[in-house]
C-alpha cells in the first residue's frame, strides 16, 4: 500500500511539474521579459519640487501603457534613480542605467543641467534620448535627442517676440518695460540672448534686445541670484522705474516672493509677466497675482484637450497628483512636456516595431509625432527642434487660462491689461 | 535720500530674521559644543507646522507660535539628550546633526511632498501688510522678525549675564570640573540652553512659514548666511549675533538696491571672509571667554 501511495504522489508531482513547465516562459518566454526604460529624476534636492511632477507622469504613463497591453506586446518597467538634483550624479547614473541595469530605452531627467549631463552619456552609447525640460536649446547637437519643451531652436527670439506681440495687441499697450532676471542659465539666456552663433542658433536675441526692436523703452534691467529670499530692494527699484510691463525672468517661487515685496511697498505692476513660475504658489498669492502672465505649452482646456492623449493626461495626472498630495493638481507645461516625451519614445518604438536605437531615431526624424502638445516634426537642421508652440497664459478669476494667440485661447478668454 | 533710508530699514528688518534664526545655533555651538546643522531642518519643520495649522486647521498663522515654540523646545532638548548620551566631540556633532538634517528633510518630503507650498494669502493677512512711517515702508512680518529677535537676544543676554542660571552656564562652559565642584548642575543647565535654542528656532519657523514658499530643501538656502552670522557674531554672544546680522543684512540690502542684486549674497560672504582674515575669532567676542573650538 505504501509503495502504491508513494507512486501516486510521485505521479501527481510529475504531472504538476509538466503543467508548470508548459506554462512557464522557458525559451519562448524571452519575449515576455519586460521592456526596461531607465532614467533619473531629482527626487531629492532643490529640483525635487518640479521633478516630482515628472515622476508622477512617468508612473502614470507606464501604468497606462501596461493596462493597454504594454509596448511591442511586452510589459514596461520604469527604472528611475534619484540624481539628487546634481548633474554629476545624473551622468553617473545614466552610465549605470546603460551598463549595469541594461535598460532597453532611456528617458531624460528633469532640468537643463541634468539633461545636458545625461545627454552626453546617451550620445556615447547611441541611445535615443527624449527629454522634456531643457532650456538651453543651442547646447543640444546630439542627433538622437528629442526635445518636447518644443520652443524652437531660436527661443531667445521667438519667446520674447510672442510675449511682446501679445502685449502689443492691448488697447493700451505698454511703452516701457522693466526686466528682473534670475541668474539661472535658462532665464538669463531668454532675457539676454547669446553673444555668439552656436551651431544653427542665431546670435543675439533675448527679451531685452527684442523689446527694444519692438519699440519698447527699457527702464530697468537687474539680475538676482538663484535662491534670493529678500526681494524688498528689488521691489523698490521696480517701484522707482515703474515700467508699463514688468518682465520677471524668474522661476519657482520667485514670482510670489516678488509680488509680496511689491505689495509691501504699495506697488502694483500695470502688466506683469513671469517666465517659469510654479503655478500653484502663484495662484496661492491670490489677488496679488491677478493678471500675471506666463508662457505655456499645455493647459487643461480646449484646444489642448483635443490633442492626442490630452484627456488621458488630465484624468490620470490629476488623480495621481491629488493622491500624491500636490497642491496644484492640474497638468500644465511641465506635465504636458513630460507626457509628450513618453509619447515620443513610444511612437518611435511602435513606429519601427523594434528596440533598435538607430531605427527608433530614424522613425522619429522622418515622421510626425502626435502628442498632447500638438504635432511634432523634429528637424535635424534645427537640432531636432521644430516651431515654437508656446502660448501666453494669464491668471484670470483665480485660474490660469491661455489668452493668446486667439486660436489657442480658452473659451471667451483674451489678454487683459493694464491692471491700473 | 528716501531710497537710502528705505534700504537701511530693509536691511535692519532683514537682520531681525537673520539674528533670530542664528541665535539658537550660536548658543548650541558656543555653550553646548554642538554645531547643530539640524537647526535648519528644525526651522523648516516648524515652518511646515505653521503651514499645516494655518491651511488645514484654519489657525491664525501667528497663533501657531504656541505650537511651534514648544515643538522647537522639544527638538532642541531631544537633540541635547542624544549628544550627551554619546561621547562625541564638537566636530562629530556637526556630522551627526548633518545626518539628522538629511533625515528630517526626507521626513518632511514624505509628509508634505517636495512640492512648493505656501499659506494662501486669504489665510495669511500678515504676508502683505505693511506700515507707512512717513515715506518709508515697514512690512509687518519684517517688524515682527525684528521684535522677536530683540526679545530673543535681550532675553538670552539677561539669562547669561543677569540670572543665576546664566552664571552657572558660563561657569560650566569655562571650567566644567570647577563648576561641578561648586554644585552647578551641568546637565540641567544644558537642557535649559537647548530649550532656549529650540524656542528661537520654533519662532523662526513660524516667521519663515508666513514669509516664504516652503519646500523641504529650502533649508539649504539659509546655511551660508546663518553660518556667516554665527561666525561673525562670536559664539553664544546675543549682542554679537544681532550685530553680525545687522552687518550682513545691510550689506545685502545695499547691494541689492545700489549695485547688482545678484551679488548681494556674495558681498555678504566677502565680509565674512575679510573679517575672518583679520579677526579669526569673529567681529564680536564669544560670550564665554577662553572657550573656542
Amino acid at each position: 500500500m505504501k509503495a502504491t501511495s508513494l507512486r501516486r504522489w510521485l505521479a501527481l508531482f510529475a504531472g504538476l511539474g509538466l503543467v508548470f513547465a508548459a506554462c512557464s516562459p522557458g525559451e519562448s518566454g524571452e519575449a515576455e521579459e519586460p521592456i526596461r526604460i531607465g532614467g533619473t529624476l531629482s527626487l531629492t534636492g532643490p529640483l525635487a519640487p518640479t521633478a516630482q511632477i515628472h515622476d508622477i507622469v512617468a508612473k502614470a504613463y507606464v501604468k497606462m501603457l501596461n493596462e493597454q497591453g504594454g509596448l511591442l506586446g511586452r510589459r514596461v518597467e520604469w527604472v528611475v534613480l534619484d540624481d539628487k538634483s546634481e548633474p554629476e550624479q545624473s551622468a553617473a547614473l545614466y552610465e549605470r542605467l546603460v551598463t549595469q541595469e541594461n535598460v532597453d530605452l532611456l528617458m531624460g531627467p528633469y532640468g537643463t543641467a541634468n539633461i545636458t549631463a545625461a545627454m552626453a552619456v546617451a550620445e556615447r552609447y547611441g541611445y535615443v534620448f527624449p527629454h522634456h525640460t531643457a532650456s538651453l536649446t543651442y547646447a543640444y547637437t546630439y542627433e538622437r535627442h528629442f526635445p518636447t519643451w518644443f520652443v524652437g531652436l531660436n527661443t531667445h527670439y521667438t519667446t520674447p517676440e510672442k510675449i511682446f506681440d501679445s502685449y502689443l495687441t492691448l488697447d493700451d499697450p505698454p511703452k516701457t518695460v522693466g526686466f528682473v532676471i534670475n541668474r539661472f542659465p535658462g532665464t538669463d539666456f531668454l532675457a539676454h540672448g547669446q553673444d555668439e552663433q552656436r551651431g544653427a542658433l542665431r546670435a543675439g536675441g533675448g527679451a531685452v534686445e527684442v523689446a527694444k526692436q519692438k519699440g519698447l523703452h527699457v527702464v530697468l534691467d537687474v539680475a538676482f541670484d538663484i535662491g534670493t529670499t529678500d526681494f524688498a530692494p528689488i521691489a523698490s527699484r521696480i517701484k522707482n522705474a515703474d515700467p508699463d510691463l514688468l518682465y520677471v525672468g524668474g522661476l519657482g517661487e520667485d514670482g510670489p516672493n516678488l509680488l509680496a515685496a511689491m505689495k509691501q511697498q504699495g506697488y502694483q505692476p500695470r502688466n506683469h509677466f513671469y517666465q517659469w513660475p510654479s503655478p500653484g504658489p502663484m495662484l496661492a498669492a491670490g489677488e496679488l497675482a491677478d493678471g500675471a502672465t506666463s508662457v505655456t505649452i499645455f493647459e487643461s482646456h480646449e484646444p489642448y484637450l483635443s490633442n492626442e492623449g490630452a484627456q488621458e493626461l488630465v484624468d490620470r495626472y490629476s488623480a495621481a497628483a491629488k493622491a500624491g498630495g500636490l497642491s496644484y493638481t492640474k497638468p500644465e507645461t511641465q506635465a504636458g512636456a513630460s507626457w509628450a516625451a513618453w509619447q515620443v519614445l513610444v511612437a518611435g518604438v511602435e513606429g519601427c516595431q523594434c528596440l533598435d536605437q538607430e531605427k527608433i531615431a530614424d522613425y522619429l526624424l522622418n515622421n510626425t509625432v502626435k502628442t498632447v502638445q500638438g504635432d511634432f516634426d523634429f528637424r535635424p537642421e534645427e537640432q531636432n527642434y521644430g516651431g515654437d508652440i508656446q502660448t501666453i497664459k494669464q491668471i484670470q478669476d483665480g485660474e490660469w487660462y491661455v489668452v493668446w494667440p486667439e486660436e489657442s485661447a480658452g473659451e471667451g478668454r483674451k489678454l487683459e491689461g493694464p491692471l491700473r | 535720500m528716501t531710497v537710502i533710508a528705505q534700504t537701511i530699514v530693509t536691511g535692519v528688518l532683514l537682520a531681525g530674521l537673520y539674528s533670530l534664526f542664528a541665535l539658537g545655533m550660536s548658543l548650541s555651538w558656543g555653550l553646548l559644543r554642538t554645531i547643530n546643522f539640524a537647526h535648519f531642518s528644525f526651522a523648516f519643520l516648524t515652518a511646515y507646522v505653521t503651514y499645516e495649522l494655518a491651511t488645514t486647521a484654519g489657525w491664525d498663522p501667528l497663533l501657531t507660535l504656541v505650537v511651534t515654540i514648544p515643538v522647537g523646545i522639544l527638538l532642541g532638548v531631544l537633540l541635547q539628550l542624544f549628544v550627551t548620551a554619546f561621547p562625541i566631540d564638537v566636530f562629530q556633532t556637526l556630522i551627526v546633526t548633518f545626518a539628522f538634517f538629511l533625515i528630517l528633510e526626507a521626513v518632511m518630503t514624505l509628509v508634505w511632498t517636495a512640492d512648493l507650498v505656501r499659506i494662501p494669502l486669504a489665510a495669511n493677512p500678515y504676508f502683505t501688510r505693511a506700515y507707512a512711517v512717513g515715506p518709508l515702508t515697514v512690512p509687518h512680518l519684517g517688524l515682527l522678525s525684528l521684535v522677536a529677535a530683540a526679545l530673543a537676544c535681550g532675553g538670552v543676554y539677561w539669562l547669561l549675564y543677569r540670572s543665576h542660571a546664566g552664571m552657572g552656564i558660563r561657569a560650566f562652559v569655562q571650567d566644567p570640573e570647577m563648576a561641578a565642584a561648586f554644585g552647578v548642575d551641568h546637565r540641567r543647565l544644558s537642557l535649559l540652553v537647548a530649550a532656549v535654542s529650540g524656542a528661537t528656532v520654533g519662532a523662526t519657523g513660524t516667521i519663515l512659514g508666513m514669509l516664504f514658499v516652503l519646500t523641504p530643501t529650502a533649508a539649504e538656502l539659509w546655511v551660508a548666511v546663518i553660518f556667516a552670522v554665527v561666525l561673525l557674531g562670536g559664539l553664544a554672544n546675543p549682542v554679537g549675533v544681532a550685530g553680525a546680522a545687522l552687518i550682513i543684512g545691510l550689506v545685502e540690502s545695499l547691494t541689492r538696491q545700489f549695485a547688482d542684486p545678484a551679488m548681494a549674497r556674495l558681498a555678504a560672504l566677502a565680509v565674512l571672509a575679510l573679517a575672518l582674515i583679520f579677526r579669526p575669532q569673529g567681529l564680536f567676542p564669544s560670550a564665554v571667554s577662553g572657550e573656542r573650538e
